[in-house]
């Protein structure tokens, strides 16, 4: 099976990377067939941690490129001059990371500037939320871990719109939407299903000279089963410890901030962003976030050099044990296991600095190097996968080789 | 015997300096594709409309033009290849941003489904054909092509 595995793995990366040369050698530009337009993107990533015995997303002490890689394709069919059709499908190479649809929407086009969205699409938390996979289309290997690992869902099913404008001296737009989702979030880097209720939100974009802004809010009411903790809520309920139960919940409203922004020339950029996370107050289990990135790059076409710097905090709060002690064994036993949940919630807090190099080959493929120092707090796990129990800390330092396309 | 020392400078200095030394003769040439500055220098570009085209321009409002950030003003931008000279040109001089940039910006925005790149004609005669037939369009061209009937200038950019 392993074998079998393994070679299925192979076809993959072969599959990948016929698709890079095919689309290098044939044309920069999407395939129009009449009134369908075929288009797409692919990454291969290759990356080592300089660290025995653990593993940070996917990353071990062993040369993997079966993590990140990917490819994409999209079609877009155009029904009338205002109305198409728009569908994304992906393959990760990683069987843990999700593939299939990812877009699947119908685009309305009313007025030159006025862009309405029905269907299932990505959620625009962050700045690059709806190019995360397109890796072309950033100068990083790999999106700054501290604000794109707490990716709490990345897709929507609803409706969004999108007001274009621009005046003499400056552009920008509008966006809402609001959906429903159904499926995996992210809790803490826990995979959990949920049921998101609804979801919605604002942002706002501008630019201005070599100046561009994003600013933006997002709500969402969560109901999501821990399953691993569902036993005991059921217990606490029983016993009567409704707050207990209730603080081991994944169960109610989230606020989502997210402020970017970025001042590029034709030799140097900047661009920083920051966002911050926070759930109801009574949902103990769930952190609030806060996190931000800043890089400074210079351009030297066709080379693209990066310093980056991220961080994030995670705070928890506090809960109350109702559950008296000293009265019985079992309700001892209870009060222990309560505590000991909350003393090992997972501290997912990271610093990281990247140095990261970007040559475009051509119009649609790009080769990117990149090193980034990882480094965790004492006793945190730092949205590493497998932690060496030697050590006080999770830290490493991340090498990655990317080969971007677009096609 | 005099040597040729190429020095590599960032692109946005645009420049062709040559500098005589005792010894040697320093060229330094824009990073920016050395080829292309040989073979057309740094001269300048002209945006072009339809003859019908009553609006006027400033360098902010066509580099949102052609970066599709302006959708109300309805116009059709049009640009030449990569190999053209003047499209670099336009690049740095107007968009402000180097070609890879552009095209990262493309990415991101074909892929989130918000717009998608101008259309790119082979050359400067076709961009003139396609303006002069079609009143929305705007363009670019090096400043000494001769325009047809159909076409004026609406900004100009000097070197």
């Amino acid at each position: 099976m392993r074998r079998l595995n393994s070679r299925f793995h192979k076809h993959k990366i072969k599959l990948l990377v016929l698709s890079c040369l095919l689309s290098s050698s044939i044309s920069v530009d999407a395939k129009q067939f009449g009134d369908l337009e075929l288009s797409g993107f692919g990454r291969l990533v290759a990356g080592h941690l300089n660290q025995d015995n653990v593993v940070f997303n996917g990353y071990g002490n062993r040369l993997t490129n079966s993590a990140d890689s990917l490819i994409a394709l999209r079609a877009d069919y155009g029904l009338n001059d205002s109305l198409s059709v728009v569908g994304q499908v992906l393959a990760h190479t990683d069987d843990d990371r999700a593939s299939g649809i990812q877009w699947l929407y119908a685009d309305y086009r009313p007025t030159a500037d006025i862009n309405v969205k029905v269907g299932r699409q990505r959620i625009p938390f962050y700045n690059y939320s709806d190019i995360v996979d397109v890796g072309f289309a950033y100068p990083y290997a790999r999106l700054p871990d501290a604000v794109y690992s707490q990716y709490f869902f990345a897709e929507f099913d609803g409706a969004l719109t999108r007001w274009s404008f621009s005046t003499p001296n400056f552009s920008g737009s509008l966006e809402a939407y609001y959906g429903v989702f159904e499926g995996t979030v992210y809790i803490a880097s826990t995979k959990i299903e949920a049921d998101v209720e609804y979801v919605y939100g604002t942002l706002a974009t501008a630019n201005i000279d070599n100046f561009s802004f994003r600013a933006s809010y997002h709500t969402g009411k969560v109901d999501a089963q821990n399953e691993d903790l569902t036993p005991l809520i059921d217990t606490f309920n029983q016993f009567g410890f409704a707050e207990n139960a209730r603080s081991l919940e994944i169960k109610g409203r989230v606020q989502f901030y997210q402020f970017s922004g970025a001042y590029e020339t034709v030799d140097y950029f900047a661009r920083a962003e920051f966002t911050y996370m926070t759930p109801n107050d009574d949902m103990l289990i769930v952190p609030s976030l806060d996190a931000f990135y800043v890089t400074a790059g210079y351009n030297y076409y066709p080379f693209t050099v990066h310093l980056t710097y991220s961080e994030n905090d995670v705070t928890y709060r506090d809960p109350t044990n109702q559950i008296p002690r000293g009265v019985s064994l079992a309700l001892d036993q209870l009060a222990f296991v309560y505590d000991n949940i909350f003393e090992n919630r997972p501290i997912d807090q990271i610093k990281a600095i990247a140095l990261g190099l970007r040559y475009d080959v051509n119009a649609n493929v790009a080769l990117k190097f990149e090193v980034a120092k990882l480094r965790g707090t004492k006793g945190g796990r730092a949205f590493f996968d497998e932690l060496n129990p030697s050590s006080d800390r999770p830290k490493g330092v991340l090498t990655q080789a990317v080969l971007e396309w677009v096609f | 015997m005099k040597k040729l020392i190429i020095r590599l400078t960032p692109p946005s200095l645009f420049s062709f300096v040559q500098v005589s030394q005792s010894e040697s003769t320093v060229i330094k040439v824009t990073a920016l594709v050395a080829c292309a500055v040989f073979s057309f220098g740094a001269g300048a570009l002209s945006v072009i409309t339809h003859v019908d085209n009553t609006m006027t321009f400033n360098k902010q409002q066509i580099r949102d033009v052609f970066m599709g950030a302006a959708p109300k003003l309805k116009l059709i931008p049009v640009v030449l290849p990569i190999s053209e000279p003047v499209r670099l040109q336009f690049n740095i001089k107007v968009v402000g941003l180097t070609e890879s940039r552009i095209q990262s910006y493309w990415a991101q925005m074909r892929f989130s489904g918000h717009m998608k790149p101008p259309r790119e004609l082979k050359s400067e005669a076709d961009v003139l054909d396609f303006v002069s037939a079609n009143p929305e369009a705007i363009a670019y061209v090096s400043a000494d092509t001769k325009l047809p009937a159909g076409v004026k200038t609406v900004f100009v950019l000097d070197q």
